[in-house]
C-alpha cells in the first residue's frame, strides 16, 4: 500500500495514496498505522483524500490504529472524507468515535 | 392493469473463493449498476461495498480460506429491484443474531452485515439444496439514468 506521512508541529499526516481499502490491503494499511505508533506517533491524521472505496476491513483497521493510539493517550483523527466514505461512518455510527477533520 | 417488469440485467457467475479475485466481481456489480444508472455514483457505490462484504464473509468465514470451494454469484436488475444472491458451501450461519447486533465500538470486527442490512432494502438468508445462500434486494429509482440519491 502506497502512503507518504507529512510531519508537521508535532502531527503525522498519513496520507494514503491508493483509491481503495478493502480486504485485500487492510492488513497493510492496519501495519502503517501500528508502525506509526511504533515510531512515537501519538497524534495522528489520517488522509483519505485519495481513497475511494473502503469496506469494513479498513474501517476496522481504522478502529484498530484508533485504539492503539488512544492506550497511549494519543489522538486519531481522518481527514478527506468522499462522499461514500463519510456516509460508511454514519451507518457504522463510527462518527461517534472518530474525529473526522 | 398491473405493470409488466422490465428486465434491464442478468448475471451469474462461479468463480474460486480466493480474496484477490473478490474485487474483480466486485467491480463488475458496480459497473452494470453504474452503466444503468450513471447519474447515481451512490448507488453504484452501495451495490460495490454490500457484495464485496458478503464475498468477504464467504471467503473467511463460510469457506475459511479455501480457494478449492468456489462461489457463486447472481445478480438480476429489473427497473424496479436490484437483486444480488451469493452461494456458499460453508456450514451457515445463525442470521438472526447478527440481525440484532452491532459490534462494541472499539472492536474492529462485525460491521459488513451492518452494513449490508443498513443499505439494502431486503436481506435474507437461507439454505438452497446443499448451499447457503445471502440474497440482498434493493429498490430502485424510478427512472433509469436519472434517479440520485
Amino acid at each position: 500500500m502506497d502512503f507518504k506521512i507529512e510531519k508537521s508541529d508535532g502531527t503525522a499526516r498519513v496520507v494514503i495514496l491508493e483509491s481503495r481499502i478493502d480486504v485485500g490491503n487492510a492488513e497493510r494499511f492496519k501495519k502503517i498505522l501500528a508502525d506509526c505508533t511504533k515510531k512515537g506517533h501519538y497524534d495522528v491524521v489520517v488522509d483519505l483524500r485519495n481513497v475511494e472505496f473502503m469496506d469494513s476491513s479498513g474501517l476496522g483497521a481504522l478502529v484498530f490504529g484508533l485504539r492503539e493510539i488512544k492506550h497511549r493517550h494519543g489522538e486519531l483523527k481522518v481527514s478527506g472524507l468522499s462522499k461514500h466514505v463519510s456516509s460508511m461512518f454514519k451507518v457504522t455510527r463510527l462518527d461517534r468515535i472518530f474525529k473526522i477533520v | 392493469m398491473k405493470r409488466r417488469r422490465c428486465n434491464l440485467c442478468e448475471i451469474a457467475v462461479t468463480f474460486p473463493g480466493e480474496i484477490d479475485l473478490l474485487r474483480t466481481f466486485s467491480e463488475l456489480a458496480r459497473n452494470i449498476v453504474f452503466a444503468l444508472w450513471p447519474n447515481n455514483e451512490q448507488l453504484a457505490f452501495e451495490v460495490e461495498l454490500c457484495l464485496t462484504e458478503a464475498l468477504s464473509n464467504v471467503v473467511f468465514h463460510g469457506h475459511k480460506q479455501n480457494p478449492a470451494q468456489s462461489i457463486c454469484f447472481e445478480m438480476s436488475i429489473n427497473d424496479e429491484i436490484l437483486e444480488m444472491r451469493v452461494y456458499d458451501q460453508g456450514p451457515g450461519f445463525d442470521f438472526a443474531k447478527y440481525q440484532i447486533s452491532e459490534p462494541e465500538q472499539f472492536c474492529e470486527h462485525g460491521r459488513g452485515l451492518l452494513l449490508i442490512q443498513n443499505l439494502m432494502d431486503e436481506v435474507e438468508y437461507f439454505q438452497k439444496g446443499n448451499k447457503n445462500v445471502l440474497r440482498m434486494r434493493k429498490k430502485l429509482p424510478l427512472s433509469k439514468g436519472t434517479g440520485q440519491n
